[in-house]
């Protein structure tokens, strides 16, 4: 009996004193880096810049590379462009071009992604945000009135992309 | 107890500096792209006039021939090249646009000339018809080419001079037959590769 009594005691002392509620709060968190993508390398062929009747530049058509992979994940993207205008690399004529003709045909790049397009080069920082796929244009080609000494052409854009958050 | 409360305590900074790190998330480096934009300008001359020269006279019945064709010639404008080139002349020489199958001594019916081409190469291109009897045979000539080693622009004048009845040896003093006598020239722009 006394035993009895002894263990309703502490039982009673338990109930009276109850344990301390633990409150544990678990952030879970992570990170995005802010990156770029894009294949290295594309190309933009013209085939023939004249017209075959008058030896004037005729290049209609708008060649293009797609890069459908690229992207960039942050919004405070940027965008850099540079381009080398096309020069003739394998002409014998040494020095400027005689009267009426040239070895350089301009043209103006233009960028597209699925935020916005971008003409001309863009030597500043220039602001693109996040974006999904890019394609790349060589637009109004010129020889400043001239026929283009024959032979072979190349150019560039170069497209730089920086990751920003 | 106290052990608990230290281990929360580092929970707590461990969450805090993932929050930290979230919210400045690393950045990788720029990605470059580079295009190559490309072109091709084929070998290309514009001429006007690509049919031959035909220069045409009448000889009369006295076998003298007209003195204005020395020295006649003609322009060629608007000649275009987009790259160097080798000009050259061809001819035939001058003769009865009907030919006689055969001749007197005394008679001729064929007539060697000069072409040439001036304007384009740094030399003139020219030709000499090298027709060997009077009876003559029609063969066409071809002078040595001479190379314009730049693109170029620019109206070519071709002139005839020189003109010789061709004679048989046994007498040289033979007159052309009367009638009409034509020749044709023509002018050749290539490629100088």
């Amino acid at each position: 009996m006394k035993k009895l009594l002894m263990a309703a005691v502490a039982a009673s002392a338990l109930v009276a004193t109850p344990a301390m509620a633990q409150v544990s709060t678990y952030t879970v968190s992570g990170s995005v880096a802010s990156i770029c993508s894009a294949s290295p390398t594309g190309t933009i062929a013209f085939g023939s810049l004249i017209n075959a009747s008058t030896g004037f530049l005729s290049a209609t058509s708008q060649p293009a590379t797609a890069d459908t992979g690229a992207f960039c994940n942050g919004a405070g993207t940027t965008v850099q462009v540079a381009h080398v205008d096309l020069v003739n690399t394998t002409t014998t004529q040494s020095g400027a071009a005689p009267a009426g003709f040239t070895k350089t045909v301009t043209f103006t790049p233009k960028v597209v992604t699925s935020v916005g397009a971008l003409s001309g080069d863009q030597a500043a920082l220039t602001a693109l945000g996040a974006f999904n796929g890019i394609t790349v244009t060589a637009e109004n080609l010129s020889a400043g009135g001239n026929k283009p000494l024959a032979g072979a052409y190349s150019g560039s854009i170069t497209i730089t992309l920086s990751p920003g958050v | 107890m106290r052990f608990m409360s230290h281990r929360l305590s580092a929970y707590l900074v461990l969450a805090g500096l993932l929050s930290c790190a979230g919210a400045t998330p690393a950045q990788a480096a720029p990605a470059t792209k580079v295009v190559q934009v490309t072109g091709t300008v084929a070998n290309f001359c514009q001429v006007a006039q690509l049919a031959p020269i035909v220069l045409s006279t009448t000889v009369p019945n006295n076998g003298k021939l007209d003195p204005t064709l020395e020295g006649r010639s003609w322009t060629i404008s608007n000649v275009s090249c987009n790259n160097p080139t080798r000009i050259s002349v061809s001819a035939k020489a001058l003769r009865l646009n009907v030919p006689k199958s055969s001749l007197t001594p005394s008679q001729s019916q064929t007539i060697n000339f000069t072409a040439t081409a001036t304007g384009w190469a740094p030399a003139a291109a020219s030709v000499r018809t090298a027709e060997t009897t009077p009876l003559g045979t029609g063969a066409t000539y071809t002078g040595t080419g001479q190379v314009q080693s730049q693109a170029k622009s620019a109206a070519i004048t071709v002139t005839v001079s020189g003109f010789v009845a061709v004679t048989a040896q046994s007498n040289s003093a033979a007159k052309p037959v009367d009638g009409a006598y034509s020749a044709t020239i023509t002018l050749a722009i290539v490629p100088n590769v």
